[in-house]
């Protein structure tokens, strides 16, 4: 996966770590003028032989180099919304000094810090929630909650791979609207199973509307609601007697009402159940809530 | 015998000497239109597809000197762990033995710092900038290839009898 982002220095880097902790990174944190930093279970820190290896911008720019495959047009839109997402699903979240055009951003001038995300297809974390928020075997709207960092995205993915494959649940066409190329790009397809119809790199709203329109999806499945356009698209896709996925940042229910896009969202009650994500000592705990309407 | 044979040989190549000048020019015309037609795909295929360039420089790169060189630039940058496109372009045309002159490869390696490193629009801009000075290249080769091939072979061939005749 690495091979993909990591220039070769940098690789070689990655490969000084034990296997279980390699295994278990969750983010690589690059900063101008500062060694490399990993995280594993919420906590950052720098290995003993990355500290003398002080980065520089240039080794930022490499980085960025591969994961456009050297082709800075292919990820120019997504480097305008401050992310890139490499073959293989490492996002990389961008930092430094923007070049502004008309309050657009057109590029970065300089890049001071990235934020390479690993994709964690883990198969079988969705399965204990099932008999929960599935009891009859059939899949309500869901919501998936938490903080950022914490899992959402891994819960999504596995949860589309139920529906797709059948686990536990009665087995469903899935249309998933993979804006940031996270979800069901590259080697993630075939983690996803059978039933399952990826639009990637398409802002999500148009996506989830050409999704129901070409594909005719039992479930429409589209990470990170941040858009009022988005939630336009949820509740055109919910009145068609389409079942939605989809997860947004937020500690709790209360957090999400206090903001007045999703305020929109739960008044609207397309989504009857809610799964809430936690980290507590290093462990994922997750918190189901069924019942129709946000508690 | 032995003097005929090596006047024969000498006559022989000098005459070769002059017709693989000649053929030296002929080469870096084809191989100029070889570069033309190559990047005219790339143009295209940036317009529609906006693909990464090693799957571009895959599809569009032909069996001739520059789609060869197309295809090694890849290889390198794909080997390279972290190099830009334009850096690999850039060993790959200072590696790569190509019939083309001086003035050739300076424009080739002066494409290269845009190729990968702008958005689409910006490149394809770039690209035509650089098929219309090949045109004009190969349009000036090509007068050159027609007016100077008979003068290498005539060469050739004088220079041959002149040795005989010194011989």
């Amino acid at each position: 996966m690495w091979d993909k982002v990591l220039p070769r220095t940098l690789r070689e880097q990655v490969a000084l770590l034990p296997p279980e902790v390699g295994q278990e990174l969750e983010e690589l944190r690059l900063r101008a003028g500062y060694p490399m930093a990993a995280v594993r279970g919420g906590e950052e820190w720098v290995p003993e032989g990355w500290r003398r290896a002080i980065l520089t911008e240039s080794d930022l720019q490499r980085v960025l180099e591969m994961a456009g495959q050297g082709s800075v047009h292919t990820i120019l839109d997504q480097l305008r919304s401050g992310f890139v997402t490499a073959a293989g699903g490492v996002r990389i979240g961008i930092c430094g000094v923007g070049a502004v055009e008309d309050g657009r951003l057109l590029s970065f001038r300089q890049v001071t810090s990235l934020a390479l995300r690993v994709p964690r297809a883990m198969a079988g974390v969705a399965e204990p929630l099932l008999p929960q928020l599935a009891p009859g075997r059939e899949l309500p709207s869901t919501l998936l909650l938490s903080p950022p960092g914490v899992g959402k995205t891994t819960l999504l993915r596995d949860l589309i791979r139920c529906l797709s494959t059948g686990v536990w649940i009665n087995p469903k066409r899935v249309g998933v609207a993979d804006e940031r190329g996270e979800l069901g790009v590259g080697s993630l397809r075939a983690f996803l199973g059978p039933r399952v119809d990826v639009l990637a790199y398409c802002p999500k709203a148009a996506a989830l509307r050409m999704l129901l329109r070409g594909m005719s999806p039992q479930v429409l499945a589209a990470d990170e609601i941040t858009d009022p356009q988005d939630i336009r698209a949820m509740e055109q896709a919910a009145g068609c007697g389409v079942t939605l996925l989809a997860t947004a940042h937020g500690g709790s229910l209360e957090d999400l009402r206090r903001r007045p896009l999703y305020r929109e969202l739960l008044d609207a009650g397309i989504f009857q159940a809610f799964v809430f994500l936690t980290r507590q000592g290093g462990k994922r705990h997750y918190q189901v809530w069924t019942g129709g309407e946000a508690p | 015998m032995t003097t005929l044979a090596g006047k024969g040989l000498l006559f022989g190549g000098c005459v070769a000497l002059g017709i693989l000048t000649g053929l030296g020019r002929l080469r870096r015309v084809a191989c100029l239109e070889e570069f033309r037609r190559i990047l005219s795909s790339l143009a295209r295929e940036l317009t529609f597809s906006l693909r990464p360039l090693p799957e571009l420089a895959e599809d569009v790169a032909g069996p001739g000197p520059a789609g060869e060189c197309l295809r090694a630039c890849r290889r390198c940058f794909l080997a390279s762990g972290g190099e830009s496109w334009a850096e690999s372009w850039e060993t790959v045309l200072r590696e790569t033995d190509l019939p083309l002159s001086d003035e050739d490869r300076g424009l080739l390696a002066e494409f290269g710092q845009v190729l990968g490193r702008y958005d689409g629009e910006s490149q394809q801009r770039a690209l035509q900038a650089l098929l219309d000075r090949l045109g004009e290249q190969v349009e000036t080769a090509r007068q050159t290839a027609r007016r100077l091939v008979r003068v290498d072979v005539t060469l050739g061939v004088t220079a041959g009898l002149f040795c005989l005749i010194l011989l």
